[in-house]
Protein backbone atom coordinates (compact mmCIF):
# COMPACT_ATOMS: atom_id res chain seq x y z
CA UNK A 1 0.00 0.00 0.00
CA UNK A 2 1.41 3.24 -0.98
CA UNK A 3 0.34 6.47 0.63
CA UNK A 4 1.60 9.99 -0.70
CA UNK A 5 1.36 12.98 2.07
CA UNK A 6 3.72 15.95 1.86
CA UNK A 7 5.04 15.11 -1.79
CA UNK A 8 6.71 11.63 -0.21
CA UNK A 9 5.37 7.83 -1.03
CA UNK A 10 5.18 5.86 2.26
CA UNK A 11 4.90 2.10 0.94
CA UNK A 12 4.33 -0.90 3.63
CA UNK A 13 1.97 -3.58 3.63
CA UNK A 14 -1.32 -3.10 4.01
CA UNK A 15 -1.92 -5.69 7.25
CA UNK A 16 1.11 -3.22 8.59
CA UNK A 17 -0.45 0.34 8.30
CA UNK A 18 -3.93 2.28 8.73
CA UNK A 19 -4.54 5.32 7.31
CA UNK A 20 -6.05 7.48 10.01
CA UNK A 21 -6.82 10.43 8.16
CA UNK A 22 -9.05 8.24 5.74
CA UNK A 23 -10.60 6.34 8.01
CA UNK A 24 -13.92 6.22 8.57
CA UNK A 25 -13.93 6.29 12.31
CA UNK A 26 -12.28 9.65 11.70
CA UNK A 27 -14.35 10.83 8.85
CA UNK A 28 -17.26 10.27 11.53
CA UNK A 29 -15.24 12.72 13.90
CA UNK A 30 -15.03 15.04 12.33
CA UNK A 31 -12.57 16.94 10.19
CA UNK A 32 -12.16 19.71 12.78
CA UNK A 33 -10.87 17.54 15.03
CA UNK A 34 -6.84 17.33 13.83
CA UNK A 35 -5.44 14.07 13.06
CA UNK A 36 -2.24 12.69 12.06
CA UNK A 37 -1.11 10.81 8.43
CA UNK A 38 -1.16 7.33 9.29
CA UNK A 39 -0.15 4.66 11.64
CA UNK A 40 2.28 2.15 10.75
CA UNK A 41 4.21 -1.15 12.32
CA UNK A 42 7.63 -1.17 11.36
CA UNK A 43 10.52 -3.27 13.01
CA UNK A 44 8.13 -4.34 16.01
CA UNK A 45 7.24 -0.99 16.75
CA UNK A 46 3.82 0.57 16.52
CA UNK A 47 4.49 4.51 14.60
CA UNK A 48 2.41 7.50 14.22
CA UNK A 49 3.61 9.29 11.66
CA UNK A 50 2.73 12.93 10.67
CA UNK A 51 4.22 14.47 7.39
CA UNK A 52 4.58 17.99 6.35
CA UNK A 53 7.06 19.74 3.90
CA UNK A 54 7.92 22.53 5.25
CA UNK A 55 7.62 23.64 8.64
CA UNK A 56 7.79 27.41 10.19
CA UNK A 57 10.75 29.20 11.77
CA UNK A 58 11.42 29.37 15.25
CA UNK A 59 11.78 33.45 15.07
CA UNK A 60 8.49 33.56 12.97
CA UNK A 61 5.22 34.00 14.91
CA UNK A 62 3.35 30.83 13.47
CA UNK A 63 5.71 28.35 14.75
CA UNK A 64 4.12 27.74 18.51
CA UNK A 65 0.93 27.39 16.54
CA UNK A 66 2.64 25.05 13.87
CA UNK A 67 4.32 23.05 17.04
CA UNK A 68 0.45 22.73 18.79
CA UNK A 69 -1.40 21.82 15.55
CA UNK A 70 1.51 18.49 15.47
CA UNK A 71 0.94 17.90 18.94
CA UNK A 72 -2.78 18.21 19.18
CA UNK A 73 -2.44 15.98 15.44
CA UNK A 74 -0.46 13.08 17.62
CA UNK A 75 -2.29 13.15 20.56
CA UNK A 76 -5.79 12.62 18.67
CA UNK A 77 -4.77 9.89 17.22
CA UNK A 78 -3.26 8.26 19.93
CA UNK A 79 -6.87 8.82 21.84
CA UNK A 80 -8.66 7.88 18.76
CA UNK A 81 -6.61 4.72 17.86
CA UNK A 82 -6.67 3.79 22.12
CA UNK A 83 -10.69 4.05 21.60
CA UNK A 84 -10.67 1.68 18.63
CA UNK A 85 -8.97 -0.74 20.62
CA UNK A 86 -10.98 -0.34 23.58
CA UNK A 87 -14.23 -1.11 21.32
CA UNK A 88 -15.42 2.05 22.02
CA UNK A 89 -18.94 2.42 20.14
CA UNK A 90 -18.36 4.66 17.67
CA UNK A 91 -21.21 4.59 14.78
CA UNK A 92 -18.50 3.19 12.11
CA UNK A 93 -17.03 -0.17 13.27
CA UNK A 94 -12.94 0.01 11.96
CA UNK A 95 -11.17 -3.15 10.84
CA UNK A 96 -8.03 -2.53 12.04
CA UNK A 97 -5.44 -4.42 9.97
CA UNK A 98 -4.19 -7.56 11.42
CA UNK A 99 -0.82 -6.14 12.69
CA UNK A 100 -1.83 -2.95 14.54
CA UNK A 101 -4.76 -4.45 16.23
CA UNK A 102 -3.23 -4.61 19.75
CA UNK A 103 -0.62 -1.93 20.94
CA UNK A 104 0.40 -4.63 24.01
CA UNK A 105 3.64 -5.19 24.77
CA UNK A 106 4.28 -3.01 21.89
CA UNK A 107 6.87 -0.14 21.92
CA UNK A 108 5.23 3.20 20.42
CA UNK A 109 7.05 6.30 18.68
CA UNK A 110 5.93 9.51 17.47
CA UNK A 111 7.44 10.47 14.33
CA UNK A 112 7.01 13.85 12.79
CA UNK A 113 8.43 13.80 9.01
CA UNK A 114 9.51 17.54 7.63
CA UNK A 115 10.74 16.68 4.10
CA UNK A 116 12.90 19.57 2.93
CA UNK A 117 14.01 20.49 6.66
CA UNK A 118 18.08 20.49 7.49
CA UNK A 119 19.01 18.62 10.26
CA UNK A 120 20.11 21.74 12.15
CA UNK A 121 16.92 23.37 11.65
CA UNK A 122 14.83 20.19 13.27
CA UNK A 123 16.46 19.74 16.54
CA UNK A 124 14.65 23.01 18.06
CA UNK A 125 11.42 21.44 16.54
CA UNK A 126 12.43 18.01 18.24
CA UNK A 127 12.84 19.52 22.12
CA UNK A 128 10.53 21.62 21.58
CA UNK A 129 7.75 18.86 20.82
CA UNK A 130 9.78 16.47 23.05
CA UNK A 131 9.30 18.96 26.40
CA UNK A 132 5.92 18.75 25.55
CA UNK A 133 5.08 15.37 25.09
CA UNK A 134 7.01 14.75 28.25
CA UNK A 135 3.77 13.69 29.97
CA UNK A 136 1.76 11.97 27.66
CA UNK A 137 4.98 9.80 27.18
CA UNK A 138 5.14 8.94 30.68
CA UNK A 139 1.42 8.25 30.97
CA UNK A 140 0.94 6.30 27.95
CA UNK A 141 4.57 4.56 28.14
CA UNK A 142 5.47 5.82 24.52
CA UNK A 143 8.79 4.77 24.01
CA UNK A 144 9.97 7.98 21.59
CA UNK A 145 9.13 11.34 19.77
CA UNK A 146 11.76 12.45 17.12
CA UNK A 147 11.17 14.70 14.33
CA UNK A 148 13.02 13.52 11.34
CA UNK A 149 13.26 14.83 7.52
CA UNK A 150 13.27 12.89 4.16
CA UNK A 151 16.94 11.63 4.38
CA UNK A 152 16.63 10.52 7.86
CA UNK A 153 12.90 8.84 7.71
CA UNK A 154 14.37 6.48 4.37
CA UNK A 155 17.14 5.92 6.34
CA UNK A 156 15.51 4.25 8.81
CA UNK A 157 12.63 2.80 6.32
CA UNK A 158 9.75 4.81 6.99
CA UNK A 159 10.08 5.99 3.04
CA UNK A 160 9.99 3.28 -0.26
CA UNK A 161 9.89 0.90 2.64
CA UNK A 162 9.91 -2.77 1.47
CA UNK A 163 11.64 -4.27 4.19
CA UNK A 164 10.77 -6.78 6.21
CA UNK A 165 8.16 -5.64 8.99
CA UNK B 1 38.63 49.73 17.57
CA UNK B 2 40.74 46.92 16.19
CA UNK B 3 40.43 46.59 12.44
CA UNK B 4 42.03 43.92 11.36
CA UNK B 5 45.13 40.99 12.43
CA UNK B 6 47.29 38.95 10.67
CA UNK B 7 48.96 36.07 12.38
CA UNK B 8 52.14 34.43 10.76
CA UNK B 9 53.53 30.90 12.27
CA UNK B 10 51.69 32.00 15.55
CA UNK B 11 51.27 28.71 17.86
CA UNK B 12 49.09 26.31 15.61
CA UNK B 13 48.33 29.37 13.29
CA UNK B 14 50.36 29.08 9.84
CA UNK B 15 48.60 31.99 8.78
CA UNK B 16 45.71 33.87 9.84
CA UNK B 17 44.42 37.22 8.61
CA UNK B 18 40.80 38.71 9.88
CA UNK B 19 39.93 42.00 8.30
CA UNK B 20 35.89 41.87 9.06
CA UNK B 21 36.55 42.55 12.48
CA UNK B 22 33.11 44.01 14.19
CA UNK B 23 31.97 44.88 17.51
CA UNK B 24 31.37 41.46 19.08
CA UNK B 25 33.33 39.00 17.40
CA UNK B 26 33.39 35.27 18.41
CA UNK B 27 35.59 32.82 17.84
CA UNK B 28 34.81 28.88 17.90
CA UNK B 29 37.02 25.78 17.68
CA UNK B 30 38.07 22.38 19.18
CA UNK B 31 40.31 22.70 21.95
CA UNK B 32 44.16 23.64 21.03
CA UNK B 33 43.05 25.08 17.92
CA UNK B 34 44.18 28.44 18.62
CA UNK B 35 41.32 30.58 19.66
CA UNK B 36 42.54 31.37 23.20
CA UNK B 37 45.85 32.15 20.94
CA UNK B 38 44.43 34.55 18.85
CA UNK B 39 42.70 36.15 21.68
CA UNK B 40 46.04 37.16 23.84
CA UNK B 41 48.00 37.61 20.53
CA UNK B 42 45.53 40.64 20.65
CA UNK B 43 45.41 41.58 23.71
CA UNK B 44 49.08 41.45 24.51
CA UNK B 45 49.41 44.05 21.59
CA UNK B 46 46.78 45.95 22.25
CA UNK B 47 47.30 46.29 26.45
CA UNK B 48 51.21 47.14 24.81
CA UNK B 49 49.99 50.64 23.48
CA UNK B 50 47.87 50.97 26.68
CA UNK B 51 50.47 50.89 28.93
CA UNK B 52 53.18 52.80 26.63
CA UNK B 53 53.53 56.15 27.69
CA UNK B 54 51.25 56.13 30.62
CA UNK B 55 52.58 58.79 33.62
CA UNK B 56 56.41 59.00 34.00
CA UNK B 57 56.71 55.18 32.89
CA UNK B 58 60.41 55.93 30.68
CA UNK B 59 60.07 52.16 29.23
CA UNK B 60 60.54 51.79 25.60
CA UNK B 61 57.32 50.29 23.76
CA UNK B 62 59.56 47.76 22.00
CA UNK B 63 59.95 46.59 26.24
CA UNK B 64 56.63 46.67 27.45
CA UNK B 65 55.44 43.97 24.43
CA UNK B 66 58.22 41.93 25.65
CA UNK B 67 57.54 41.73 29.20
CA UNK B 68 53.65 41.32 28.01
CA UNK B 69 54.26 39.06 25.76
CA UNK B 70 56.46 37.11 28.64
CA UNK B 71 53.85 37.32 31.06
CA UNK B 72 51.25 36.40 29.01
CA UNK B 73 51.92 33.28 27.00
CA UNK B 74 54.84 32.65 29.44
CA UNK B 75 57.28 30.41 27.78
CA UNK B 76 60.75 30.46 28.97
CA UNK B 77 61.95 31.81 24.79
CA UNK B 78 59.73 33.19 22.78
CA UNK B 79 61.34 31.16 20.19
CA UNK B 80 58.60 28.39 21.72
CA UNK B 81 56.09 30.16 20.34
CA UNK B 82 56.66 29.78 16.41
CA UNK B 83 54.51 27.54 15.02
CA UNK B 84 56.80 24.04 14.85
CA UNK B 85 58.35 22.53 12.10
CA UNK B 86 58.40 25.53 10.44
CA UNK B 87 61.51 28.09 9.42
CA UNK B 88 59.68 31.35 8.76
CA UNK B 89 59.75 33.87 11.69
CA UNK B 90 56.29 34.25 13.84
CA UNK B 91 54.73 37.90 12.72
CA UNK B 92 51.89 40.09 14.01
CA UNK B 93 50.27 42.92 12.36
CA UNK B 94 47.26 44.43 14.02
CA UNK B 95 45.81 47.83 12.16
CA UNK B 96 43.30 49.89 14.93
CA UNK B 97 41.81 53.05 15.33
CA UNK B 98 44.24 54.65 17.17
CA UNK B 99 47.12 53.35 14.56
CA UNK B 100 49.25 50.73 13.46
CA UNK B 101 52.08 48.00 14.35
CA UNK B 102 53.86 44.90 13.54
CA UNK B 103 56.44 42.70 14.95
CA UNK B 104 57.98 39.45 14.10
CA UNK B 105 60.97 37.21 16.18
CA UNK B 106 62.63 33.92 14.48
CA UNK B 107 63.78 30.69 16.27
CA UNK B 108 66.80 33.02 18.02
CA UNK B 109 65.16 35.44 19.84
CA UNK B 110 64.62 34.20 23.27
CA UNK B 111 62.54 37.31 25.24
CA UNK B 112 63.42 40.61 23.64
CA UNK B 113 61.59 41.80 20.39
CA UNK B 114 63.60 44.42 18.44
CA UNK B 115 61.77 44.01 15.24
CA UNK B 116 58.74 46.56 15.55
CA UNK B 117 57.25 48.79 13.90
CA UNK B 118 54.87 51.12 15.75
CA UNK B 119 52.95 53.84 14.90
CA UNK B 120 50.23 53.49 17.60
CA UNK B 121 48.94 56.79 19.31
CA UNK B 122 48.51 56.99 23.00
CA UNK B 123 45.77 55.63 24.53
CA UNK B 124 44.05 56.24 27.64
CA UNK B 125 41.41 53.57 27.90
CA UNK B 126 42.28 50.10 29.09
CA UNK B 127 41.39 47.15 27.97
CA UNK B 128 40.91 43.56 29.87
CA UNK B 129 40.65 39.98 29.49
CA UNK B 130 38.25 37.74 31.31
CA UNK B 131 40.07 34.39 31.47
CA UNK B 132 37.24 31.54 31.71
CA UNK B 133 38.85 30.84 35.31
CA UNK B 134 37.44 33.00 38.19
CA UNK B 135 40.10 35.34 39.95
CA UNK B 136 38.06 37.28 42.72
CA UNK B 137 38.92 34.17 45.51
CA UNK B 138 42.28 34.18 43.84
CA UNK B 139 43.15 37.97 43.76
CA UNK B 140 45.43 37.63 47.13
CA UNK B 141 47.41 34.92 45.16
CA UNK B 142 47.55 36.13 41.93
CA UNK B 143 48.91 39.31 43.23
CA UNK B 144 51.42 38.09 45.53
CA UNK B 145 52.66 35.12 42.81
CA UNK B 146 53.21 37.63 40.63
CA UNK B 147 54.84 40.59 42.58
CA UNK B 148 56.48 38.50 44.82
CA UNK B 149 57.56 35.04 43.97
CA UNK B 150 57.51 36.49 39.90
CA UNK B 151 56.65 33.28 39.45
CA UNK B 152 54.87 31.46 36.00
CA UNK B 153 51.07 30.34 36.36
CA UNK B 154 49.00 33.15 36.23
CA UNK B 155 49.44 35.47 33.22
CA UNK B 156 48.74 38.47 32.79
CA UNK B 157 45.63 38.47 31.72
CA UNK B 158 44.78 37.24 35.54
CA UNK B 159 47.52 39.93 36.92
CA UNK B 160 45.99 42.59 34.84
CA UNK B 161 42.49 41.60 36.00
CA UNK B 162 43.13 41.23 39.43
CA UNK B 163 44.41 44.92 39.20
CA UNK B 164 42.26 46.45 37.62
CA UNK B 165 39.45 45.50 39.91
CA UNK B 166 41.23 45.44 43.04
CA UNK B 167 43.45 48.87 43.02
CA UNK B 168 40.49 50.95 41.05
CA UNK B 169 37.96 51.44 43.87
CA UNK B 170 34.10 52.35 42.63
CA UNK B 171 33.62 56.05 41.83
CA UNK B 172 30.87 57.62 42.59
CA UNK B 173 28.56 59.93 40.23
CA UNK B 174 27.56 59.70 36.42
CA UNK B 175 28.32 56.74 34.46
CA UNK B 176 27.75 56.26 30.96
CA UNK B 177 24.08 55.57 30.52
CA UNK B 178 24.62 52.37 28.80
CA UNK B 179 26.99 51.10 31.73
CA UNK B 180 24.12 51.97 34.29
CA UNK B 181 22.01 50.08 33.12
CA UNK B 182 24.01 46.96 32.26
CA UNK B 183 25.10 47.31 36.19
CA UNK B 184 21.54 47.27 37.38
CA UNK B 185 20.71 44.32 34.53
CA UNK B 186 23.77 42.67 36.35
CA UNK B 187 22.87 43.22 39.67
CA UNK B 188 19.57 42.07 39.05
CA UNK B 189 20.95 38.65 37.77
CA UNK B 190 23.16 37.91 40.74
CA UNK B 191 20.61 39.96 42.91
CA UNK B 192 23.36 41.91 44.89
CA UNK B 193 26.88 43.07 44.52
CA UNK B 194 30.36 42.14 44.83
CA UNK B 195 32.27 44.47 47.15
CA UNK B 196 35.98 45.23 48.05
CA UNK B 197 37.71 45.91 51.65
CA UNK B 198 40.85 47.33 50.82
CA UNK B 199 42.29 47.56 54.28
CA UNK B 200 41.50 43.67 54.42
CA UNK B 201 41.94 42.45 51.08
CA UNK B 202 38.97 40.26 51.20
CA UNK B 203 35.82 39.99 48.31
CA UNK B 204 32.73 40.18 50.17
CA UNK B 205 28.75 39.51 48.07
CA UNK B 206 26.60 42.03 49.59
CA UNK B 207 22.79 40.78 48.60
CA UNK B 208 20.44 43.01 49.92
CA UNK B 209 21.39 43.76 54.13
CA UNK B 210 23.22 40.54 54.55
CA UNK B 211 27.13 39.95 53.47
CA UNK B 212 28.49 36.71 52.51
CA UNK B 213 31.83 35.41 52.36
CA UNK B 214 33.05 35.19 48.72
CA UNK B 215 33.87 31.82 49.20
CA UNK B 216 30.73 30.86 49.71
CA UNK B 217 29.36 32.40 46.62
CA UNK B 218 28.92 30.38 43.13
CA UNK B 219 31.32 31.03 40.40
CA UNK B 220 28.90 32.37 38.42
CA UNK B 221 27.59 35.14 40.73
CA UNK B 222 31.25 36.07 40.54
CA UNK B 223 31.77 36.01 36.92
CA UNK B 224 28.81 38.36 36.68
CA UNK B 225 30.13 40.53 39.97
CA UNK B 226 33.44 40.94 38.13
CA UNK B 227 32.09 42.52 35.00
CA UNK B 228 29.70 44.76 37.26
CA UNK B 229 32.82 46.05 39.55
CA UNK B 230 34.44 46.69 36.21
CA UNK B 231 31.97 49.03 34.91
CA UNK B 232 31.32 50.38 38.31
CA UNK B 233 35.13 50.80 38.77
CA UNK B 234 34.81 53.44 35.31
CA UNK B 235 37.85 50.79 34.36
CA UNK B 236 36.20 50.12 31.38
CA UNK B 237 35.27 53.15 28.67
CA UNK B 238 33.61 53.08 25.88
CA UNK B 239 36.91 52.61 24.01
CA UNK B 240 37.90 49.32 25.99
CA UNK B 241 38.14 45.75 23.88
CA UNK B 242 36.84 43.27 26.13
CA UNK B 243 38.19 39.88 25.67
CA UNK B 244 36.06 36.93 26.98
CA UNK B 245 37.19 33.18 27.56
CA UNK B 246 34.53 31.10 27.72
CA UNK B 247 31.81 33.40 29.33
CA UNK B 248 30.09 30.22 29.25
CA UNK B 249 31.71 28.36 32.04
CA UNK B 250 30.49 28.74 35.74
CA UNK B 251 26.77 30.43 33.64
CA UNK B 252 23.67 28.62 33.72
CA UNK B 253 22.50 28.77 30.45
CA UNK B 254 19.72 31.79 30.83
CA UNK B 255 22.29 33.51 32.65
CA UNK B 256 24.55 33.58 29.69
CA UNK B 257 21.86 34.48 27.87
CA UNK B 258 21.14 37.82 29.74
CA UNK B 259 25.23 37.86 30.02
CA UNK B 260 25.43 38.20 26.30
CA UNK B 261 22.76 40.78 26.22
CA UNK B 262 24.10 42.97 28.35
CA UNK B 263 27.42 42.74 26.21
CA UNK B 264 25.42 43.77 23.00
CA UNK B 265 24.43 47.01 25.42
CA UNK B 266 28.20 47.71 26.12
CA UNK B 267 29.25 47.10 22.30
CA UNK B 268 26.47 49.49 21.42
CA UNK B 269 27.70 52.28 23.70
CA UNK B 270 31.40 51.27 21.94
CA UNK B 271 33.26 48.79 24.14
CA UNK B 272 34.60 46.01 21.16
CA UNK B 273 34.13 42.37 22.57
CA UNK B 274 35.99 39.27 21.75
CA UNK B 275 34.51 36.10 22.55
CA UNK B 276 35.68 32.31 22.52
CA UNK B 277 33.20 29.64 23.05
CA UNK B 278 32.54 26.40 23.31
CA UNK B 279 29.16 27.01 23.75
CA UNK B 280 26.02 26.27 21.69
CA UNK B 281 24.12 28.59 23.79
CA UNK B 282 26.59 31.62 22.80
CA UNK B 283 26.63 30.87 19.19
CA UNK B 284 22.98 30.88 19.13
CA UNK B 285 22.12 33.75 21.46
CA UNK B 286 24.86 35.34 19.27
CA UNK B 287 23.38 35.03 15.77
CA UNK B 288 19.87 36.18 17.59
CA UNK B 289 21.51 39.07 18.44
CA UNK B 290 23.16 39.70 14.80
CA UNK B 291 19.62 39.17 13.94
CA UNK B 292 17.71 41.33 16.33
CA UNK B 293 20.21 44.02 16.23
CA UNK B 294 21.30 43.55 12.84
CA UNK B 295 24.48 43.91 13.87
CA UNK B 296 27.85 42.35 12.05
CA UNK B 297 29.59 39.27 14.42
CA UNK B 298 31.66 37.91 12.58
CA UNK B 299 32.57 34.55 13.72
CA UNK B 300 35.79 32.66 12.95
CA UNK B 301 35.81 29.10 13.27
CA UNK B 302 39.36 27.32 13.93
CA UNK B 303 40.25 23.81 13.04
CA UNK B 304 43.47 21.92 13.22
CA UNK B 305 44.27 22.77 9.69
CA UNK B 306 42.07 25.73 8.49
CA UNK B 307 40.14 28.21 9.60
CA UNK B 308 36.37 29.50 8.13
CA UNK B 309 35.17 33.41 8.87
CA UNK B 310 31.60 34.35 8.48
CA UNK B 311 29.18 36.54 9.77
CA UNK B 312 26.03 35.31 12.17
CA UNK B 313 24.33 37.90 10.36
CA UNK B 314 24.09 35.79 7.56
CA UNK B 315 23.02 32.63 9.28
CA UNK B 316 25.05 29.92 11.73
CA UNK B 317 27.21 28.55 9.16
CA UNK B 318 28.46 24.82 9.48
CA UNK B 319 30.48 24.43 12.40
CA UNK B 320 31.95 21.53 14.98
CA UNK B 321 29.86 23.01 18.63
CA UNK B 322 26.28 22.53 15.76
CA UNK B 323 27.98 19.98 14.28
CA UNK B 324 28.35 17.94 17.86
CA UNK B 325 24.25 18.42 18.48
CA UNK B 326 23.81 16.99 15.44
CA UNK B 327 25.54 14.10 16.02
CA UNK B 328 23.62 13.66 19.67
CA UNK B 329 20.42 14.08 17.80
CA UNK B 330 21.43 11.06 15.49
CA UNK B 331 22.67 8.98 17.99
CA UNK B 332 19.55 9.48 19.92
CA UNK B 333 17.34 8.61 16.75
CA UNK B 334 19.68 5.83 16.35
CA UNK B 335 18.73 4.69 20.13
CA UNK B 336 14.96 5.17 19.46
CA UNK B 337 15.00 2.75 16.45
CA UNK B 338 16.82 -0.16 17.69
Amino acid sequence: MIIRESNMDFKFKKENIFHIEKSGVYQQVGKNVKICEFIVKLKGKILFIEAKTTFSNPQKGTFDKDIQDIYQKILNSLLLYSGILLGRPYKSLEKLPENLNSMKDKKIGLILIIKNHKKEWLISIDEKLNLLFYSIKKVFLIDFFKVLNEEIAEKYGLIHSDQKQ
Amino acid sequence: MIQSVLLENFGPLKSFFWDNISKINLLIGSNATGKTIILKALYTLIKSSEEFGRGDDPKRFEQILSEKIYWTFQVDKFNELITKGTSGRLRMEMNAGHGKCEYSFGDKTTNTITEVKNSFKKREDNSIFIPAKEIITLSKVILASREQMKAFGFDDTYYDLTKAIVNNPPQKGRNYTSFSNSRKKLEDIIKGKLEYEQDSGRWNFKKGKNIYSINIVSEGIKKIGLLDTLLGNRYLTPGSVLFIDEPESALHPEALNQFLDIITLLAKEGIQIFIASHSYFTIKKLFLIAKKEKMDIPIVSLSDADYLIENLIDGIPENPIIQESIRLYEEEIEVSFQ
